[in-house]
């Protein structure tokens, strides 16, 4: 492309040649990225299932079903007669959610407040993490074993 | 409300771009899974239940704010790989990498030649991605690559319409420039994109 | 008890119950906001505190709470390391916390094994550990580690 054909073009035309060039690109760089290697597909793998598994067990508690509860304010009367049997009832739903809820708690983090497994006691341990993530450590040792 | 179903679905379809996004952006391989690997936790356990639609535009949300985030404490931990830098990147650095990392999963049984030819226009073509100034290059991605409009753009830079396109513009132009300098135009690309009918 | 007051008592209820379901933990907390005990604790992040993520710095806040179990010298190495494992990527952490799940159930002898070893590892030239880990089928990189 020679200065004389910018001068003359219009701008927009420019534009949109470069544009175009630009799309090109894009679509090269989207199937690129499809070639990835596979221990890197095997880690992507392995973060959408914790996510979505996350995702299963906290739909499956109910935690963010909340809110409906405030609603039952608003129906005065009714609320009145049935005062004692709704505040029963509301109370159940609440300790049972908290409780299948702490359940899941557990379940999903298994190192979270238990008292030798938290990070807490992990950073007071005999070896500092560094230690505990160095996967060359790791490999040393279990080459030392042999 | 998405379901696991849905959002596992949706996550599979956008993990491997994501990665190769975020790659670009911070120059390390190890960091940008990390990121990847952040954002799908952070969408799941804070917009599980948004409706599908939403996840898109939240997702890629999540992944520029992690990654802002992963610069500002490069920064704190006094690194100087840091995208900061314009020059050099870690790709001269990582010699001693894992073997199984050079393995193509997915074989295009392609002749040689033109996997070759368009294996060397992808890196010209990511070069010049990463001298792009970054509000440049994540607007060049989520407009060009990610197909957002310009509403969903901003939303995600967190800056107005107006910028998003200004940021635009300059980005095409900076990358038009830089790849007919090395040689690439238009015809030659589309060429390679049209041998390369995959997704 | 007149219906105010009932509404109060039961929104307070549920408002308590519900803001205890952890699963959701999430701190949007400042630094500035933190108790005195938790800055104490946590001194060593506080320049980087507003840059964490809000589940990042929950989980900083559980090591805070489990902080006080601890006598004065586990207390001094957390303070020590606390640095580090902030700044160690959340893949790193969960590596490590199952290294440290593994190493917890060694018997005395192993762990003061490996506490040797970690020593001698440490002596190895950089070029070697890093070389071990990529050895490792759970390949990562993290130069600054050491």
């Amino acid at each position: 492309m020679n200065i004389d054909d910018n001068t003359i073009k219009d701008k927009a035309t420019n534009l949109s040649a470069d544009e175009a060039l630009a799309k090109s690109a894009a679509r090269l760089l989207n199937d690129n990225a499809q070639h990835l290697s596979a221990v890197t597909l095997k880690k992507l793998d392995t973060a959408r299932n914790q996510a979505v598994s996350q995702l299963a067990a906290r739909q499956s508690a109910g935690v963010n079903q909340s809110g409906s509860v405030l609603q039952w304010f608003g129906h005065g009367s009714y609320f009145d007669q049935h005062k004692l049997v709704t505040i029963s009832m509301l109370m159940g739903v609440v300790l049972i959610t908290f409780f299948v809820a702490q359940q899941f708690n557990k379940a999903l983090s298994p190192v979270v407040s238990y008292e030798e497994n938290s990070d807490a006691f992990l950073l007071a341990s005999e070896l500092p993490p560094e230690a505990f993530a160095d996967k060359g450590f790791d490999t040393w040792v279990v080459s030392k074993r042999d | 409300m998405a379901s696991p179903k849905e959002l596992s679905d949706f996550l599979k379809t956008v993990e491997r771009r994501a990665f190769k996004q975020t790659a670009y952006a911070v120059r390390d391989d190890h960091a940008a899974l990390d990121i990847v690997q952040d954002a799908m936790l952070k969408l799941a356990e804070k917009y599980g239940n948004n409706p599908v639609e939403e996840l898109p535009m939240l997702f890629q949300r999540i992944l520029q704010n992690t990654m802002r985030d992963y610069w500002r404490r490069q920064k704190v931990r006094n690194l100087w790989t840091t995208l900061l830098s314009s020059f050099g990147n870690n790709h001269e650095d990582n010699e001693d990498h894992d073997p199984l990392e050079t393995i193509d999963v997915e074989d295009d049984s392609d002749e040689p030649s033109a996997q070759l030819e368009r294996s060397q226009t992808v890196k010209i073509i990511e070069s010049a991605l990463e001298k792009l100034p970054a509000r440049q290059r994540e607007a060049f991605i989520l407009r060009y690559w990610e197909e957002m409009d310009v509403a969903e753009t901003a939303k995600i830079m967190g800056c107005s319409d107006g910028s998003v396109k200004t940021h635009c513009s300059r980005a095409v132009h900076a990358l038009a420039v830089e790849l007919k300098k090395q040689g690439l135009d238009n015809l030659g690309l589309s060429n390679l994109v049209l041998n390369n009918p995959s997704s | 008890m007149g219906r105010f007051k009932t509404r109060l008592i039961l929104v307070a209820l549920v408002v308590y119950f519900y803001g205890n379901l952890a699963i959701a933990g999430d701190s949007t907390v400042s630094w500035a906001q933190l108790t005195d005990e938790q800055k104490q604790v946590l001194n060593p992040l506080a320049s980087e505190w507003d840059t964490l993520r809000p589940w990042q710095r929950e989980k900083m806040l559980d090591i805070a709470h489990d902080y006080p179990k601890m006598d004065a010298a586990k207390q001094a190495l957390v303070q020590k390391r606390l640095g580090n494992w902030s700044r160690m990527t959340p893949y790193e952490r969960d590596n490590a916390r199952k290294s440290h799940q593994q190493f917890q159930s060694l018997s005395a002898e192993k762990k003061n094994e490996l506490r040797k070893r970690w020593m001698e590892y440490q002596k190895l030239p950089e070029s070697e550990r890093a070389r071990l880990r990529s050895e490792s089928p759970d390949v990562y990189k993290d130069a600054d580690l050491n």
